[in-house]
């Protein structure tokens, strides 16, 4: 499935959802999915800064294609993680990187965020994106 | 508590920002810590100011000048009363607590200290109580000594004692504790240091907001704290320090009123307040911070005091009502603030939910790692109240953070 069919996926899903409340709830349950990350993960390397609480992305490459582990300790930035790795999971690096990501937007989610937060996020999505730029050879 | 003599809900009447929407919810604002919200004729000074008479001080022989000058030296002479200095060339005006402390480390400390001499603060200092010592230790080769607190978030008083003596020269404490709200025995403190001939310096950017504060009776060398705390705007503070030592000690930023005579061969210095005072002051922050320190002095001081404990009880009562949640900081000698933690839920999430509620409060570390680390938390949340604060919204704080546990369980 592609990375602008996941996205779609998840604004249809958030649709059935009036407000602020019922949107993060489904937020925080989706960030219930992510696996508890091991300790070789919990490094420094694997930290991204510009968060306010803290998050590790770490990635791995099959030969085609990408895969994430992630931990935040907070509930809502899991969350979001958990929706960034639902959408780059198992996904080409070439495609990661030129993905286009919009739904945070046109499900609301991104205009309930702080601008700290907001910035959390996007270093975030940097982070995905330059863990996958890791694989394109040249 | 005597309503009679506290009338809050007149007193909200005089602070516009707090009558607004936040997220759709009526504003909860419990981060006065941070910084505290200003009445009216605190913003009218500021408009006042610029559409009236602006003017640069101290030089101008016109008019305008004369007007600024005597409003400026009319705000230095309300802040000498508000703490009760013995004299007004011993209030200057800075930008703030931060700047201020650096101010005293770098003009007093470089000139003074020498390697093995010791500076003691507290295991409760805010990263601006620390972070000057430490690079001036750096410089000069003093040891910076730190006097421990017990698990409630008070001084160890016997551990002070033992620390204090003949190398201590500066004792540097915070009177009030940002992310405890802890009252410290400084005036206790301070007559140990003197014992040694040790200088003191009181931080009180957290007490002058909830009580007076008398220097004098207190007997500090130094006493600093920001306008913004109390009622004033951001950007201007104030260093008391006795007369005598503001005039031995060597001025730190060059230019403007510090100066008395100038050559190319060499360079005079002004007296105390003017000497530490270069360039174009913050004027029209002086004159907005006295007419906080005003404000302030209209109240009932008394009446504020068992308002703001009032509330203090109240909230720590209902929020130790909260399954799993845990205040720190259980000093009987508190302010208004309480810090606590939901266990299981990360700060962040919660002060988000609070936030979407309309309920601003402060989440992390309060800029105090160090108690952070003793506590071994990532951060805390913070309520920290004002005098302008009501029962009735530690209620919707509550029931916020409930919806908060429900959301994130």
């Amino acid at each position: 499935m592609s990375i602008l069919i996941k996205q779609l996926e998840i604004i249809e899903e958030l649709e059935m959802f009036d407000d602020w409340q019922e949107k993060f709830g489904y937020v925080i349950d989706h960030g219930k999915n992510i696996v508890e990350l091991e300790d070789q993960y919990r490094i420094e390397d694997n930290i991204v800064h510009g968060c306010q609480n803290k998050v590790y992305i770490a990635s791995s490459f099959d030969g085609e294609h990408v895969h994430y582990v992630s931990h935040s300790e907070a509930q809502i930035p899991r969350g979001l993680l958990s929706l960034l790795m639902r959408v780059f999971e198992n996904e080409k690096p070439e495609e990661i990187l030129k993905s286009e990501l919009d739904f945070f937007e046109k499900t609301g989610i991104r205009d309930n965020l702080s601008m700290q937060r907001s910035n959390g996020l996007e270093s975030m999505i940097r982070r995905m994106k330059l863990e996958a730029a890791k694989y394109i050879k040249n | 508590m005597n309503t009679s003599l506290f009338d809050v809900e007149r007193i909200r009447k005089d602070f516009p920002i707090l009558h607004q929407q936040v997220n759709g919810c009526p504003l909860v604002y419990f981060d006065n810590g941070a910084t505290s919200q200003k009445p009216q004729s605190v913003i009218d000074s500021i408009v006042h100011y610029y559409s009236s008479y602006n003017s640069n001080i101290h030089r101008g022989v016109h008019h305008l000048s004369q007007l600024a000058t005597s409003a400026y030296e009319q705000s230095r002479e309300e802040i000498r009363s508000f703490i009760q200095a013995k004299s007004a060339d011993e209030i200057i005006f800075t930008r703030g607590t931060t700047e201020t402390i650096k101010l005293i480390a770098q003009t007093w400390g470089r000139n003074y200290l020498k390697q093995g001499d010791e500076i003691l603060i507290t295991a409760m200092e805010h990263h601006a109580n620390i972070v000057p010592w430490q690079m001036l230790c750096e410089q000069t080769g003093a040891v910076l000594k730190v006097i421990p607190m017990d698990n409630r978030g008070e001084l160890i008083l016997e551990e002070a004692e033992k620390m204090i003596g003949v190398r201590t020269r500066l004792l540097a404490m915070m009177h009030v504790s940002n992310a405890l709200g802890t009252i410290n025995p400084v005036k206790q403190l301070i007559q140990l240091a003197q014992k040694f001939g040790a200088l003191t310096l009181v931080d009180g950017a957290q007490a002058v907001p909830h009580f007076p504060v008398n220097v004098q009776e207190l007997d500090c060398d130094f006493y600093v704290f920001s306008a913004h705390k109390i009622l004033g705007p951001t950007g201007i503070g104030v260093l008391y320090g006795k007369l005598q030592l503001l005039n031995e000690i060597p001025p730190w930023q060059g230019g403007g009123d510090m100066i008395r005579t100038v050559t190319f061969e060499k360079t005079t210095y002004n007296d105390s307040p003017l000497k530490f005072e270069a360039g174009t002051p913050n004027i029209c922050g002086s004159i907005a911070m006295a007419e906080g320190i005003r404000y302030w002095n209209a109240l009932n001081h008394d009446a504020v005091w068992e308002h703001e404990q009032h509330l203090l009880h109240y909230a720590t009562k209902r929020l130790n009502e909260v399954n799993g949640l845990k205040i720190f900081g259980e000093s009987a000698h508190k302010v208004a603030v309480i810090s606590f933690i939901i266990e299981g839920l990360h700060p962040y999430d919660v002060g988000f939910i609070l936030d979407k509620k309309g309920i601003a409060m402060r989440t992390g570390h309060h800029c105090a790692q160090p108690i952070m680390d003793f506590f071994g938390i990532p951060g805390t949340l913070r309520a920290s109240f004002s005098f302008y604060n009501t029962t009735s919204e530690i209620d919707r704080m509550i029931e916020s953070i409930k919806v908060a546990k429900q959301m994130l369980s």
